[in-house]
């Protein structure tokens, strides 16, 4: 960036501070957030590395001690062009050749992990034909508002290539920030750690890619459907936009064990989880104050659909920058919620059915409870699927009939109570009030 | 008048391709018309009131109505929409949010071409200063369908009907816009408003629909030239005319020597025996559609 030569007394003083801009920048992620910006940068490694989606051999070891955080892959390396143009430019140069279905695409994610990690930061990354070493000082290079150029403390270009060898890259922060070195002591947010870099790759996972945490391996969670002949999950596909920024998307709904904590819509933005079992009105819960689809209740705890959204053009999917979330506003993505609503509806008149089936005495008139003990959990990538969620007719469960309720309550002297509650030979005094109320109806509004 | 805008969908095929659903009740009196006169064979009555289904199967008039019981909410969805369906979806209660998640659903859902029309119970409120009718119809519809700007004024006399009108309109709209969001153009979903009419027998009833097509299938939509139908209310705009569906009070042999006189040739006036003008005048303009039989206990 040019100083202007000659101070012009019309100018105002717009440059940024790099103070402002650092704030800015990491303000709104989370800490496990960077960290797994951090592991999306490997993985565009992987997939510029393996074209064919097998990532079997590469891996990502990550370490956080209160001392330092370092993170190792052999995904292939940044190439020293890649460094210079764009992985340590603020914002995304238009310019810059995009990786096709990759995760990076707001050139935020790496600097913004950086700088919410500590104040030091060595990178070294081995490229087929080059390699390069960056040490920064945060500290020092904040000093200078105007110089915000990064210089490669050593590097080499245009070397003979070198397919696989020991490409990768290594980055190691140190001087951690106070609240970053707490976190990376306490136990709890290691757990954590893993369970979302586990949630937000599964996808990766499961081509191979072996990631550890603190030098234990993340196993892989599969997506599991129950399915049976009676029992089928929906697949919908659907498809927008031509050639490069085509966008395909495969929804799933249907039903798996009941857990509370997993229920809900999850949906994938190239492979990345960027919503995890959500029940709120963005993935369609609650929809026109639930009458069209019911807020979330734990009779849906086996509820469970997957939104995989694909692009080679990682811009055209709407996701937001910190990929925590989707743009609820754009067209596409409402689009793939009326779907995602229409997927769900049957799923939900399943289970609604199920709950009010557990009031039939007899165990054996339980047949939709019977259909999912029948049914085997299968992985997604195997399961039947149906184009509309396929479950024993719901309409043929005969339920008791059940006519409007509605809840009375009363403060009335515990004393007189007591009394009461002798002569009815009851404990509670919610029975006082059934029972009384009772009598009364018997007597006085009986035909 | 709904049957005779439903005949001119023959732009798009044989009438009788596509699906009637409706709430029969026990008298299926739509299922029974739509069957005669346009030959609909698959038809679907949805019923809430499940307790009594035997009876409701005992009134079905034809074979090939079938019953659902159910709630609406719970029962639309589980029948396959990818059928061209006219639907008429006369619910005695006033507007609410279950109401409106039918319009959504069926908005999100129907194939084009179908013709969708809601009628809804648009008698005001009784006045009564400690309960505003606003504050109701906030409750009823939820806070975020209330059109900004509606004042408690807005809702005396037909105002409940135009803003109920004007609600549902909007979820049309807005349910078609995220539909439409990744749609080629020509797939894109339109809503032509056919209907508005007003209808007082006692209660105050507001009728609002029309058609959902794709935006490819304009040039069939123009063919259908249900603008030269002289009930067709094509306009959107929140203070847009009804048309006003007036009954005059006629006694059958009053009825027969009208009709003998219609259509009526120009300057020739219409004339009864102690007949108003004014109901010559309502007379005339539904003489076409005025039931000719009525039941009648012996």
């Amino acid at each position: 960036m040019p100083e202007p030569s000659e101070p012009n007394p019309a100018l105002v003083d717009a440059w940024p501070t790099k103070d402002f801009f650092i704030s800015m920048l990491t303000k709104d992620i989370e800490l496990v957030r960077s960290i797994i910006d951090l592991v999306d940068n490997a993985l565009d490694g992987a997939r510029r590395l393996r074209k064919q989606n097998d990532y079997s051999g590469l891996f990502v070891k990550i370490d956080a001690t209160p001392q330092r955080f370092t993170i190792v892959d052999n995904c292939g390396g940044i190439d020293i062009n890649l460094a210079r143009d764009y992985a340590f430019r603020f914002g995304r140069s238009s310019k810059m050749k995009p990786t096709p279905h990759s995760v990076g695409q707001f050139g935020v994610g790496m600097k913004r992990s950086l700088f919410k990690l500590g104040k030091k930061f060595l990178i070294r990354s081995d490229a087929p034909t080059s390699w390069f070493v960056l040490k920064v000082d945060v500290d020092d290079w904040k000093k200078d508002d105007r110089k915000w150029e990064f210089e490669f403390d050593e590097f080499a270009e245009d070397l003979p290539i070198d397919k696989e060898g020991n490409l990768g890259t290594s980055i190691t922060v140190s001087s951690l920030h106070a609240a970053v070195s707490e976190a990376f002591s306490d136990e709890n947010f290691h757990t954590r750690l893993a369970k979302e870099i586990r949630e937000a790759h599964t996808q990766t996972l499961e081509k191979g890619l072996r990631v550890s945490l603190g030098g234990v391996p993340l196993d892989v969670r599969p997506l599991m459907f129950l399915e049976s002949k009676d029992l089928k999950p929906a697949l919908h596909e659907m498809s927008w936009g031509k050639g490069q920024s085509e966008v395909s998307v495969k929804l799933y709904a249907g039903i798996s064990d009941s857990k509370p904590s997993e229920a809900g819509w999850n949906v994938f933005c190239n492979g990345r989880l960027v919503i995890a079992a959500d029940r709120t009105l963005v993935t369609g819960w609650g929809e026109n104050g639930g009458k069209l689809v019911p807020h979330f209740h734990p009779q849906f705890s086996r509820f469970r659909g997957y939104a995989f959204l694909d692009s080679a053009d990682t811009s055209a999917l709407p996701w937001n920058t910190t990929k925590t979330g989707v743009d609820t506003d754009s067209p596409n993505y409402k689009s793939v919620r009326v779907e995602m609503i229409k997927l769900m509806r049957p799923v939900i008149d399943f289970l609604n059915a199920l709950a009010s089936e557990k009031k039939v005495q007899n165990e054996d008139e339980r047949t939709l409870q019977m259909t999912i003990d029948a049914a085997k959990s299968s992985d997604i990538t195997e399961v039947q699927v149906s184009h509309a969620f396929k479950s024993p007719k719901v309409s043929s469960v005969r339920t008791p009939a059940e006519p409007e309720l509605t809840r009375i309550a009363y403060w009335k002297p515990k004393k007189q109570a007591d009394e009461v509650k002798k002569k009815l030979k009851v404990s509670t005094s919610r029975q006082i009030g059934e029972k009384t109320f009772e009598y009364f109806y018997k007597r006085e509004c009986e035909e | 008048m709904l049957c005779e805008t439903f005949r001119r969908l023959v732009e798009f095929g044989a009438i009788s391709s596509f699906r009637y659903v409706g709430f029969g009740s026990t008298y299926f009196s739509d299922f029974a018309l739509f069957h005669r006169s346009l030959g609909l064979r698959n038809m679907i009555s949805i019923e809430k009131d499940a307790q009594n289904s035997s009876r409701f199967d005992f009134n079905r008039p034809y074979k090939c109505i079938d019953l659902k019981f159910g709630h609406s909410n719970a029962v639309l969805s589980t029948i396959p929409w990818n059928v061209r369906t006219i639907g008429w979806f006369d619910y005695d209660d006033p507007l609410d949010a279950s109401i409106l998640a039918d319009v959504r659903f069926l908005c999100m859902s129907a194939s084009p071409v179908s013709l969708f029309v809601f009628t809804v119970n648009a008698h005001p409120d009784e006045y009564d200063e400690a309960h505003p009718r606003l504050t109701a119809l906030t409750q009823k519809v939820g806070e975020e369908k209330v059109p900004h700007g509606v004042q408690e004024a807005d809702l005396s006399g037909w105002g409940t009907a135009t803003i109920s009108r004007r609600i549902i309109t909007n979820e049309i709209r807005e349910t078609l816009n995220s539909r439409n969001g990744a749609l080629p153009l020509d797939n894109q979903i339109l809503y032509k408003q056919l209907f508005y009419f007003r209808y007082a027998d006692g209660a105050k009833m507001m009728t609002v629909g029309g058609l959902l097509y794709e935006r490819g299938q304009s040039s069939s939509v123009a063919k259908c030239d249900f603008d030269s139908l002289p009930f067709i209310r094509t306009d959107v705009r929140p203070n847009a005319t009804p048309y006003t569906i007036e009954v005059p009070s006629l006694t059958y042999r009053e009825i027969r020597h009208l009709d003998s006189q219609l259509p009526r040739p120009k300057r020739k006036r219409l004339s009864s025996p102690k007949v108003s003008a004014k109901d010559l005048r309502k007379y005339e303009a539904v003489y076409r559609h005025f039931p000719h039989f009525v039941e009648t206990e012996i």
